[in-house]
């Protein structure tokens, strides 16, 4: 808390560069990168918590270890840019989400670890929404990849509009008009009318 | 994408260009649109609609706004901010009810985390901490919640300054600093006597005042040991600069986690350093998170400046900080908490021996991960998520690197390094690639298997390193729950070692090792046992060293292979004479060695030296804080014994202890079901309706699809109890009865595992009437006994029970 927290445009900024550096065989490069998006990763890990409910059990900065271990493991070659970058972290972090909502569903406990964006405000007030925003991802990546991409930056990373736009290369109302339909998409797979 | 779809877009939005009344006119007036589209559109802008109404329903309640000044919160109006935190907010306040004039601390709890639960348990832990009444410890003078539902807390308002700058800023020789720290100590100690964990210590929680009393503060996020229900309870947002391993990794924590943050604390009051490098690096951080770096000497440590700091030169400052306080110190941050001081109260007992100049208990321990490794060996702590997957990979790399290197070969270590890169390199194609794209696409398999294809092109003139490497694959995919392809790879190397001059007794050793891992995951215990005996065989020559575990392992394999039991006896009892160097890590070893004895004993009809054994080898496993979970073993065998002697409840007890305990370290190898059903007959026995309902869910997660004889007599005999006690009397005597058959062929050499099966068998025909088969389970059980047991025959209970059965 008592650290500064990179913001997400001048990680955005370095990323690509550093991920060319450590192709090239520059390691040092690797553990800036990391630098870079745990900054980022905490942030979000704290927004996150925001929603939880208090007994919670992933804490965030078990979320942010297990995603660095994800990411070092990861070695996060051959992703190219920061679209590689972001939608790698977007989803490791909906895995460890998902597999931590499945273990808990598993051990009959409750769910208390959401997704948390500010676009979708009633996202993670039922239980089954950690599952079903997976599998309701799963099944937009089939119909409509870009939207599926965007929700999933802005879902997981709580990438804002802005930052989601700046890391697909698209302008801001692309993304804004794309999250609409995701929004209403996703609203009619996960609350349907009763 | 779809045309259809690229349509349904289409439209969508260009409905949403008209005003919301007229959005569905204008979708009805457009012409040309296919039906399906329209449909399509109708349902998205519907669901547009309600996703609105839904996303401003949910804000309306969670955007509280932050206090202002005069704000009041019960009789309290807030004057200024002090401060933010994880867990709210802190204020200056004062009593405005004119009952009396006082300054207070309030902490306003964050709105968002305030839920009935929430509220529920604040209460709770309000009473705790109202009785927390220490001079160094903030008092809690009141609290609530507030009309809106926020909840608050006023604490004694403490004029001082941070622990760290109160130091600095005095510019305190190292002896005042842990005056100052013994202060803390008090404080933190008598929380831990109250059942009170504080998890989150750190210097700005520590205010010293003017006249040099230390006040800790933050007890409103404290962790409570137990809340009411005798569950755990902990909703604190930790500081990762001083939280503790296990706390990063998100596990619960215990008063050992504060002795880790005490021991932060303290390196840097004394050295002016972080004990993991540089708080600010990132790469630090990660080393500590994935690498478990471990602390770094305290007299290595100091500056110039941290040195002006105390008042002293560099020189005489290294010096003090060597030997003693540097023991104290890493004792304290021990990665492992059971290595570190038991309690608060140790700690402080240390500091005074070493203030007085007498020795002190805390003392270097030399190469524990070597042994470390002996105990960890049957029971690897792999969880089953992906993260233990990278780890794993991780270590992959660090084990090709560095046994090559310890061969002082620095250009085949570096080819095997750029080989292992290179192997995670070509692989993160699966990682982002949208047809994986699912969770379970971190294949780790998949980079297996890529680096399988490689290695014996890459290292075909080289069969030193491509046996080494097959090696580290095998073991790998062993362990990855792919033990079929491990072995693959484990032949592959072991077919190098023709071609190796001097035949690598090393790599030949983990080789068959390895292959014995693999073949025991598939159940093939007999194959594994052979395999092992040559690992036992090489290592009696090469390395005695290893040889302890090899004989280990060779034992258990003989056990569930249907070697006569005293066989692997002979093998354990050898093994004994083996252990690691490190007296703490011999200990632990020393007591699986006696746990693993324990067992044989019992199932050989000697429960008195049984138990003798497994009361031996139990408190070493339990330790001081988490026990280890090579423990589980010791409870089950435990329990087993128990169960003999007819005391279920104790034998329940211990089952549910090991069935906790694995399922909390999430360990892969140990089978939660196996225990499960284990614990389930004894429930039954108990007289515990729960039985039958545990067997269920065992048997309805994961249809047993066991292969290795034991265990499919372990599933027919803990289910053919449960059945007997609450089933079906019918399905529980084709258990046992199943049970008898696979004993009678396929481990005969292991007569003792037929008694119980008898005993049981006696009991539920007895039950249902036929006394006539009975008597006749109660002689074959006998005539079993009377060869398992030997010279332990009479008296034994099982024996007893069986005898009156007979007519």
């Amino acid at each position: 808390m008592d650290q500064g927290m990179e913001t997400g445009a001048v990680a955005v900024g370095n990323i690509t560069q550093l991920l060319r550096q450590w192709s090239e065989g520059r390691d040092e490069a690797f553990r800036d990168l990391l630098s870079l998006a745990y900054n980022r990763l905490r942030l979000m890990a704290s927004a996150r918590m925001r929603c939880e409910r208090p007994d919670h059990t992933l804490q965030p900065t078990a979320l942010v270890g297990e995603l660095y271990l994800r990411l070092a493991g990861a070695k996060l070659a051959g992703l190219k840019d920061r679209e590689h970058f972001y939608g790698f972290c977007a989803r490791t972090m909906r895995w460890i989400l998902t597999d931590h909502a499945k273990a808990r569903a598993r051990e009959k406990r409750r769910i208390e670890l959401l997704p948390l964006t500010e676009d979708i405000r009633w996202l993670g007030e039922r239980e089954q929404d950690t599952f079903d925003l997976d599998r309701a991802l799963s099944r937009l990546e089939e119909i409509d990849s870009r939207k599926a991409k965007i929700l999933e930056l802005r879902a997981y990373l709580s990438c804002t509009a802005a930052e989601t736009a700046d890391i697909l290369n698209l302008s801001k109302a692309t993304v804004d008009r794309e999250m609409r339909l995701a929004c209403a998409w996703l609203c009619r797979e996960l609350r349907p009318e009763e | 994408m779809d045309p259809l779809w690229r349509r349904v877009d289409e439209l969508f939005n260009s409905a949403l260009q008209q005003t919301e009344s007229e959005r569905e006119a204008w979708l009805a007036s457009q012409t040309g649109v296919d039906p399906e589209v329209r449909e399509e559109v109708y349902s998205l802008l519907a669901a547009d609609r309600r996703h609105g109404e839904l996303h401003g329903a949910a804000g309306a309640g969670a955007s509280v706004g932050s206090p202002e000044p005069g704000q009041r919160f019960g009789p309290y109006r807030i004057e200024r901010l002090l401060g933010r935190g994880g867990m709210g907010t802190v204020y200056l306040a004062r009593r405005a009810d004119g009952e009396f004039d006082q300054t207070v601390a309030l902490k306003v709890m964050a709105a968002h985390l305030a839920g009935e639960e929430f509220v529920r348990r604040f209460r709770n832990e309000r009473q705790l901490l109202a009785t927390l009444t220490h001079p160094n410890i903030t008092r809690l003078l009141d609290g609530g919640v507030t009309s809106s539902g926020d909840p608050y807390l006023a604490m004694e308002y403490i004029d001082g300054q941070p622990l760290d700058r109160y130091c600095d800023d005095r510019r305190l020789p190292i002896e005042a600093r842990i005056r100052l720290f013994h202060q803390v100590c008090e404080a933190v100690e008598f929380a831990h006597r109250n059942l009170i964990i504080h998890g989150d210590l750190k210097p700005d929680n520590i205010i010293v005042t003017s006249d040099g009393t230390v006040k800790l503060l933050d007890f409103g996020t404290a962790k409570l040991l137990r809340d009411p229900d005798g569950k755990v309870t902990q909703f604190a947002l930790l500081t990762p600069r001083y939280a503790s391993p296990e706390q990063l990794r998100g596990e619960l924590v215990n008063t050992l986690s504060d002795i880790f943050s005490l021991g932060v604390l303290l390196y840097e009051m004394l050295t002016g350093a972080w004990p993991f490098g540089d708080p600010k690096s990132t790469a630090d951080g990660v080393d500590r998170v994935l690498h478990g770096r471990a602390a770094g000497a305290p007299a290595q440590a100091v500056s110039e400046t941290a040195a002006e700091e105390r008042s002293v030169s560099r020189e005489r400052l290294r010096r003090q900080l060597e030997g003693d306080l540097s023991n104290i110190l890493l004792k304290m941050l021990d990665g492992e908490p059971a290595q570190r001081y038991g309690s608060v109260r140790e700690v402080k007992e240390d500091l005074e021996r070493y203030r007085q100049g007498r020795p002190v208990r805390a003392r270097p321990h030399t190469a524990w991960y070597a042994a470390r490794k002996f105990a960890a060996r049957h029971w690897p702590a792999v969880t089953a998520t992906g993260l233990s997957v990278i780890a794993l990979a991780s270590l992959t790399i660090v084990s090709v690197y560095e046994s090559a290197q310890a061969r002082a070969q620095a250009a085949r270590a570096q080819r095997l390094s750029e080989f292992a890169k290179n192997t995670f390199l070509s692989a993160s194609s699966y990682w982002v690639s949208p047809l994986h794209g699912q969770h379970d696409a971190i294949q780790f398999s998949d980079i297996l298997d890529n680096a399988s294809d490689r290695a014996g092109k890459e290292f075909g003139d080289d069969p030193t390193a491509e046996a080494d490497l097959r090696a580290t694959l095998g073991f790998t995919y062993a362990m990855l729950g792919e033990p079929a392809k491990g072995e693959t790879q484990l032949l592959l190397g072991l077919g190098k070692l023709p071609q190796i001059r001097g035949g690598a007794p090393g790599i030949a050793a983990r080789l068959y090792l390895g292959l014995c891992d693999a073949r025991s995951f598939q159940g093939r215990y007999a194959d594994a046992l052979a395999a092992c005996r040559e690992a036992v065989a090489i290592n009696r020559v090469n390395d005695r060293g290893q040889l302890g575990y090899a004989l280990h392992d060779a034992a258990f394999m003989a056990v569930n292979a249907d070697e006569p039991l005293a066989e692997a006896e002979t093998m354990y009892r050898e093994a004994i004479q083996f252990l690691p160097p490190s007296p703490a890590r011999a200990r632990i070893s020393l007591a699986i060695l006696n746990g693993r004895l324990g067992m044989l004993r019992l199932r050989q009809g000697d429960l008195e030296e049984g138990q003798r054994l497994l009361r031996d080898a139990e408190p070493v496993l339990r330790g001081k804080g988490d026990p280890l979970i090579e423990i589980v073993p010791v409870w089950y065998a435990s329990a087993f014994g128990e169960e003999v002697r007819g005391r279920y409840p104790e034998a329940v007890q211990l089952m549910s202890e090991a069935l906790d305990l694995v399922t909390r370290k999430r360990v892969a190898f140990m089978q939660a079901d196996e225990l499960a059903l284990q614990l389930a007959a004894y429930e039954a026995l108990a007289g515990n309706r729960g039985a039958l309902s545990r067997l269920r869910d065992v048997e309805g997660r994961l249809p047993p699809q066991v292969v290795a004889p034991v265990d499919r007599i372990r599933h027919h005999l803990f289910a053919g109890i449960v059945e007997a006690h609450y089933g079906s009397k019918v399905s529980a005597e084709r258990h046992l009865r199943s049970a008898l058959a696979i004993q009678e062929t396929e481990m005969s050499r292991q007569p003792d595992i037929c008694v119980e099966v008898f005993v049981r068998l006696m009991e539920l025909l007895r039950a249902s009437g036929g006394e006539k088969e009975a008597a006749e389970a109660a002689r074959q059980g006998l005539r079993a006994a009377a060869l398992a047991y030997g010279s332990q025959f009479a008296g034994h209970p099982f024996v007893i029970e069986m005898q009156k059965g007979l007519p």
